[in-house]
């Protein structure tokens, strides 16, 4: 009996076996899509954006998903990956409607599917030194035979892979990109002039992302027509654009055109990147002002804005002396700085901006001014003089006072408007004017005066009044754009592969899509990315700092003062430049002051010690409670449940 | 059902009885916290989630359940009690549901005191709770597929020592499965469609979908049938211990 009942046991442990694995193998099937989303943001659900481009598609899309099992078998993590990767592409196809084509191939090493892949573009990894190939990555083509890939699945991107999958079936299914026109008195695309000398040159990420999914033009800063194929006019740093140009905007706006605009009072960009519209490299403040008074917004001229919550923290010592200190004019914007009721701004995480500008609404305006991104109420206007050159950074902390106002550093305007020139079209200037040398900014001084007060004549085809409501989203930064102030770039095999810090980069793209009309990627580009930081930390430094940098400086200053004292003590010399010996008092008053230093380094140790205590007396304390008091209180607890428990056994026997 | 509440309650009211049960407690939350803190830098990381919290629990796992289940019968088989267990007016599969429930109870009680953690990611930022309370979910459904091994491996032998034991080993070939680790040695002569099964047997992998914040039906379902399938040997175990 025993040999039989074991015989029939491990049978029906074997039958139970197989039971799990084809429960599990089924429920893959069988409940593909069955999950309880329990992210913030949804990140794992399909959301509006991709549903209403795939609610568009007309011609039929293929989409090839080439993944070799290979790599999911030696790399597990890769094989969950790609699981979720096959779902998305089939939840997509499914919402489409049949106008998504998914094909799953799996390219073995040497077969036909592998001469595909790499045909397609898709990056082969080696898994071993064997020399075989590994694949996961996706093309698309469109019945026009336009072709989008992703090369290569990066696992750091997951959080992100919606949006990459939907602005590639949105590439595919409206290949036309739209056009913008780009206005810059800065060399985001590279300094044109080494350009023409056949130089490399590297445009900003900024307009590298924007090219992806739009076709940027740099249409220049003279003409007198907008041309006709361009969607949205992009506006950075407006210099001294000849009236015409004005004209040609206000023109394009009246007529329903939607433009972004980037006005910076202390544009720090043109001192990074000289160029031949900046060739000394100099500050340079934003010249805009007739159009945005026409359009409702003004920007305040010669004051940056000053945060103290937002401010950065920047290395405010000199040559071998590192010391921590923040910047006021340099903002890294995040929570409520950042408006989450407007789709251009609604998911961003941060912003940095640098030595931005303050945009106000003008009375008795038309348009309505809604803000998008400001300080904290902690904030100032700081002359821009003040952060010319090499700012004081500490001098700008120590005076800085809170007006309690906040300050808006980016707006959107919509509404009606009028014309910036009721006057007319202005006067076409003399032919060597407008041919003025952009090298010589110094010739064209007087220009410039000159066009501030241009002749007008009539011109029938001027639109007055606004069509249609105007769109128009205004920047009091121009800075932002410069990758240096948000995204870490590195060279990756050839390739430059770019990592944010901030959401500059965003900003841009989905101000662009939003006023491209290509509105539907905004929701989910910044998806995921939030970043959560322990905001009591960060809180507790700034309150260190703000109650001993004060005392930090003062130190140094008397070290400082203490120090160069001692210097002229010791090379004493007498009337005749020779060393004399020095005199008792002399030599007592070397040993006050080295006494002195002594001691005020050690007072300067305390205090850089006193700015990290109250974190590290947090840490403790958050360790303390997760590790040691539940623990502590469940000891006590048992203890006292033991002595009862003894106590009472004890009465027990006593009875008994 | 009646009569696996019973043993249910009197199972779990008999981990208190006991040093046992706080004995576990404590070392669970205090490895626990000390892995995130000094392991796992969960300060400096400055970061507003419990990632690195719950990348150690199927570590913890992996030596503290084993510990918990290998008395669940081996202990009563060499005491003796287990003839009288089974002499109740229950079946064998009641007490072993039952018996598994009061030790997956108390792995929960024992998760749900490491609140102070929530309490703090909550204090220090702002954290995303919906995916802290999918990952407590996934850290719970694996704690009881655990169990179920490791309750079903200590009704084979009177020998305590060796239930650990055994369990750990098994647990880790569960938890690890999918790595090359275990992986490496079968490839080589094992076809293809086995070692994807043996691959999707893993729990880290299972685990991990979980934390990211979404509890897919199928991560339920896979820990699910493992306790099922685990609880049944377990019977049919301690049936056929029975008739020896």
């Amino acid at each position: 009996m025993s040999r039989s009942a074991t015989g029939m046991t491990l049978a029906g442990l074997g039958l139970a076996a197989v039971l799990l694995i084809s429960i599990n193998a089924l429920s893959g099937k069988l409940f593909g899509g069955d999950r309880f989303d329990l992210t913030d943001q949804h990140l794992y659900t399909l959301s509006d954006g991709t549903k209403a481009v795939l609610s568009k598609i007309d011609e039929p899309i293929t989409l090839k998903l080439f993944y070799s099992k290979e790599l999911g078998d030696q790399v597990p993590s890769f094989g969950v990956y790609a699981q979720r990767v096959r779902e998305l592409l089939q939840e997509y196809a499914a919402d489409a409607h049949g106008k998504i084509n998914l094909e799953l191939l799996d390219p073995q090493p040497y077969s036909e599917v592998e001469d595909q892949a790499t045909a397609a573009g898709l990056q082969g990894v080696p898994l071993d030194d064997g020399g075989e190939q590994v694949y996961f990555g996706l093309a698309g083509s469109n019945s026009t035979d336009d072709k989008q890939t992703i090369a290569f699945f990066q696992p750091d991107r997951e959080r992100f892979i919606e949006y990459d999958l939907t602005k590639l079936v949105q590439q595919l299914a409206f290949p036309k990109k739209k056009v913008v026109g780009l206005v810059s008195s800065l060399a985001l695309d590279g300094d044109p002039m080494a350009r023409m000398q056949g130089q490399p040159t590297q445009s900003q990420v900024v307009l590298d992302q924007l090219r992806q999914t739009f076709d940027v033009r740099d249409i220049g800063a003279g003409f007198d027509k907008v041309p006709d194929d361009v969607d949205l006019l992009m506006i950075v740093q407006p210099q001294k654009l000849p009236a015409k140009t004005e004209y040609a905007i206000d023109q394009f706006v009246m007529k329903g055109g939607h433009a972004l605009v980037f006005v910076d009072p202390n544009a720090e960009f043109a001192q990074a990147h000289p160029s031949m519209f900046n060739p000394q490299g100099g500050p340079s403040a934003a010249n805009f002002d007739r159009l945005l008074k026409a359009w409702g917004v003004e920007l305040v001229p010669g004051k940056v804005v000053g945060d103290r919550v937002a401010a950065r923290r920047v290395n405010a010592g000199s040559g071998t002396h590192v010391q921590a200190a923040e910047y006021l004019a340099w903002l890294n914007l995040k929570g409520d700085s950042i408006n989450h009721d407007d789709p251009v701004t609604g998911q961003l995480g941060q912003l940095n901006f640098a030595t931005a500008g303050d945009l106000q609404p003008i009375k008795d305006a038309k348009t309505k001014f809604e803000w998008l991104v400001r300080s904290s109420p902690q904030s100032e206007l700081i002359d821009t003089a003040k952060v010319q050159g090499l700012p004081d950074v500490l001098g700008l902390l120590s005076s800085f006072k809170a007006t309690g106002e906040r300050y808006t550093l980016a707006a959107r305007i919509t509404g009606p408007a009028d014309t910036a020139f009721p006057d007319g079209k202005p006067v076409e200037e003399k032919p060597d004017d407008a041919k003025k040398d952009p090298a010589k900014p110094n010739d064209a001084k007087p220009d410039a005066a000159k066009s501030d007060a241009p002749k007008f004549t009539a011109d029938p085809t001027q639109v007055k009044v606004a069509k249609e409501p105007i769109d128009i989203i205004v920047v009091a930064d121009a800075d932002m754009l410069d990758d240096r102030f948000w995204v870490q770039v590195q060279d990756f095999f050839g390739q430059r592969a770019a990592t944010p810090l901030a959401n500059n980069g965003d900003l841009v793209q989905n101000a662009v899509d939003s006023l491209a009309g290509t509105g539907d990627l905004i929701g989910l580009r910044s998806r995921g990315s939030a970043v959560r930081p322990f905001t009591v930390v960060d809180q507790l430094q700034r309150q260190a700092e703000d109650s001993y940098r004060a005392k930090e400086k003062q130190l140094q200053d008397k070290l400082r003062e203490t120090q160069s004292k001692l210097a002229e003590l010791r090379t004493n010399k007498g009337a005749d430049g020779k060393e004399e010996p020095l005199t008792a008092e002399q030599q007592q008053s070397i040993n006050d002051l080295s006494a002195t230093i002594i001691q005020t380094r050690s007072q300067l140790r305390q205090v850089q010690l006193a700015l990290r205590q109250d974190i590290d007396r947090l840490k403790g304390l958050l360790v303390g409670l997760d590790v040691a008091l539940v623990p502590l209180a469940l000891a006590v607890l048992a203890l006292v449940v033991g002595l009862v428990r003894a106590q009472r056994r004890k009465r027990r026997a006593q009875q008994a | 059902m009646g009569t696996v509440g019973v043993v249910f309650r009197r199972e779990l009211v008999s981990y208190f009885a006991t040093p046992l049960a706080y004995v576990f407690i404590v070392i669970f939350l205090v490895m626990a916290g000390a892995l995130t803190f000094y392991v796992g830098g969960f300060f400096e990381r400055g970061q507003a989630d419990l990632q690195v919290f719950f990348n150690f629990h199927p570590w913890l796992y992996l030596f503290l359940i084993p510990a918990l289940s290998m008395r669940l019968w081996a202990e009563e088989r060499k005491t003796g009690t287990i003839e009288l267990f089974l002499t109740l007016p229950i079946t064998t599969a009641e007490a072993v549901v039952g018996k598994f429930l009061a030790a997956w109870a108390f792995t929960g009680i024992a998760l749900a005191l490491t609140f102070p953690f929530w309490i703090t990611v909550n204090y220090l930022g702002q954290p995303d709770n919906g995916v802290i309370l999918a990952s407590y979910i996934g850290s719970f459904l694996m704690a009881g597929a655990f169990l179920a091994i490791g309750s079903a491996i200590s009704a084979v032998t009177k020998n305590q020592v060796i239930a650990f034991v055994v369990s750990a080993v098994v647990c880790f070939l569960f938890t690890a499965s999918g790595s090359p680790l275990v992986l490496g040695p079968v490839t080589a002569w094992v076809p293809g469609g086995v070692i994807e099964t043996i691959a999707s047997m893993s729990f880290l992998s299972h685990f991990a979908a979980i934390t990211r914040g979404v509890v897919d039906l199928r991560d339920v379902i896979f820990f699910g049938s493992v306790i099922g399938l685990f609880l049944f040997a377990n019977t049919v175990l301690v049936e056929l211990k029975k008739a020896d």
